[in-house]
């Protein structure tokens, strides 16, 4: 009798959750009347990972009825019009130019670092106990012009208003 | 080999000798009824010949046919008798051969135990092996056997880890599941160092994880992603312990430093997990260059 040793699976677990956590947000957010048509475009900064797992929800997937486009992005140059903006990048530096240059779209920034919830992004992944939680920016919300529900605020660690 | 004499004039009234010459004649049904009222009968019910014979037609009988019905029987009988010859063998005649065959006969539990579990009879298979194990103990009680039991438990859960794996993603049979916890711990409970058993289980209990990350749908309601995603935190820590032993027991086995590297990833300890994978590329390297 020989057995046989456990082959171990591989899947991008963070990636997974992540992009189940933006998809749900963008259901909990209601957009201006001006994005509601078109295609539903998500941005991606620097994490290939997570935009091809967004890209395979994509496939079956809409938004609000709208088809889902994701982009990556690598460079501030290549933000343009997007519905959420997803920047990756641990500090306010690293995640800032992109930011800037989304000003002055309707967009949902979403960030992954301590403490960019306070003045820089509108949702920002934090890591509770081993699992991803989020905080959430009311007042980065409304700036954008997003209505966000109630139901969000409830499942968020942190809110700030 | 028979070691029975040759019969003398006694043989007229000798039901074991009579016994003896139906089984010479190739009459093995003939034998086991006269060697059956020999067991009954005074004195040799308590002769160790009478007893030795019996046992030699029964292992004949199970040979002649081991897929017959009753054959399964026979050996059991042939294996008891050989016992009865050693308890009564005081002069130690037949006791070496009857030893002898006790291990043949008890082998060929062990062979039957992995020709269940090839068909997936896990059952028979458990029940078998158990035969081969008593049987064994019995013949000698000094045996050491701890590494005949983790081989056995180990070839059970990987077979039942086939029959998980094989299954469908949204339908994992949880009571399988559970036996490949429960062999792989009882592997541990023997031998807490087995990397192999400390390996297979943390990537048991990460593969279980894996498998709910990868059936969450997009529709699915938050509230459920986030306990979902408590219930594979829980699955992760638990595979991290016995991760941590394989990798501890053998720190250039590769497989366990990539396990690491995917269970601290899953749980978003990207430090954790960029050491490991680091780990992993010098290890590489170093093969590489052949040191």
């Amino acid at each position: 009798m020989s057995f046989s040793q456990a082959t171990m699976n591989t899947m991008n677990t963070r990636a997974k959750f992540k992009s189940l956590f933006i998809y749900n947000f963008t259901k909990l957010t209601e957009w201006p009347e001006s994005y509601k048509q078109g295609d539903f475009i998500i941005g991606v900064v620097n994490d290939v990972d997570l935009a091809e797992q967004l890209e395979l929800a994509a496939k079956t997937k809409k938004i609000n009825s709208q088809n889902v486009v994701i982009k990556k992005i690598n460079s501030t140059a290549d933000v343009s019009k997007c519905h959420v903006l997803y920047v990756s990048g641990s500090t306010a530096g690293e995640v800032d130019p992109f930011i800037k240059k989304a000003k002055d779209f309707n967009c949902l920034i979403i960030t992954e670092g301590k403490g960019l919830a306070e003045n820089t992004s509108a949702i920002n992944f934090v890591i509770v106990g081993s699992a991803i939680q989020f905080e959430m920016n009311k007042s980065l919300f409304e700036s954008k012009q997003l209505i966000v529900g109630n139901s969000l605020e409830k499942l968020a660690t942190k809110v700030i208003n | 080999m028979l070691l029975l004499a040759p019969i003398g004039l006694r043989a007229q009234l000798d039901p074991v000798s009579l016994a003896f010459r139906a089984y010479q004649a190739k009459d093995l049904g003939k034998a086991k009824e006269l060697i059956e009222t020999a067991v009954g009968m005074q004195p040799y019910d308590v002769q160790a010949r009478t007893w030795y014979f019996k046992a030699y037609i029964y292992k004949d009988l199970y040979k002649e046919d081991r897929n017959a019905a009753g054959a399964q029987n026979f050996r059991d009988v042939a294996i008891n008798s050989y016992f009865k010859t050693i308890e009564l063998d005081d002069v130690k005649e037949f006791s070496e051969d009857s030893k002898q065959s006790v291990r043949f006969l008890a082998n060929t539990y062990y062979n039957d135990a992995a020709a269940a579990l090839e068909l997936d009879n896990f059952e028979n298979a458990d029940k078998l092996y158990n035969e081969y194990r008593n049987y064994s103990i019995k013949l000698n009680p000094e045996i050491d056997f701890r590494a005949r039991d983790i081989e056995f438990k180990l070839y059970v859960a990987s077979k039942y880890s086939f029959i998980f794996d094989a299954a469908d993603m949204n339908s994992k049979p949880k009571d399988v599941s559970d036996k490949i916890v429960q062999l792989y711990k009882q592997v541990l409970g023997i031998d807490s160092n087995n990397i192999s058993a400390n390996y297979n289980l943390g990537i048991h209990y990460y593969n279980q994880g894996v498998n709910i990350i990868e059936n969450i749908d997009y529709n699915d309601d938050f509230e459920k992603i986030m306990q979902l995603q408590i219930d594979v935190v829980e699955l992760f820590n638990s595979a991290l312990p016995y991760m941590l032993r394989a990798h501890l027991l053998d720190p250039s086995r590769k497989d366990s430093i990539r396990g690491l590297s995917g269970i601290y990833y899953g749980l978003n300890n990207l430090e954790k997990s960029e050491e490991y994978q680091k780990k992993l590329e010098e290890l590489e390297l170093r093969e590489q260059q052949g040191q």
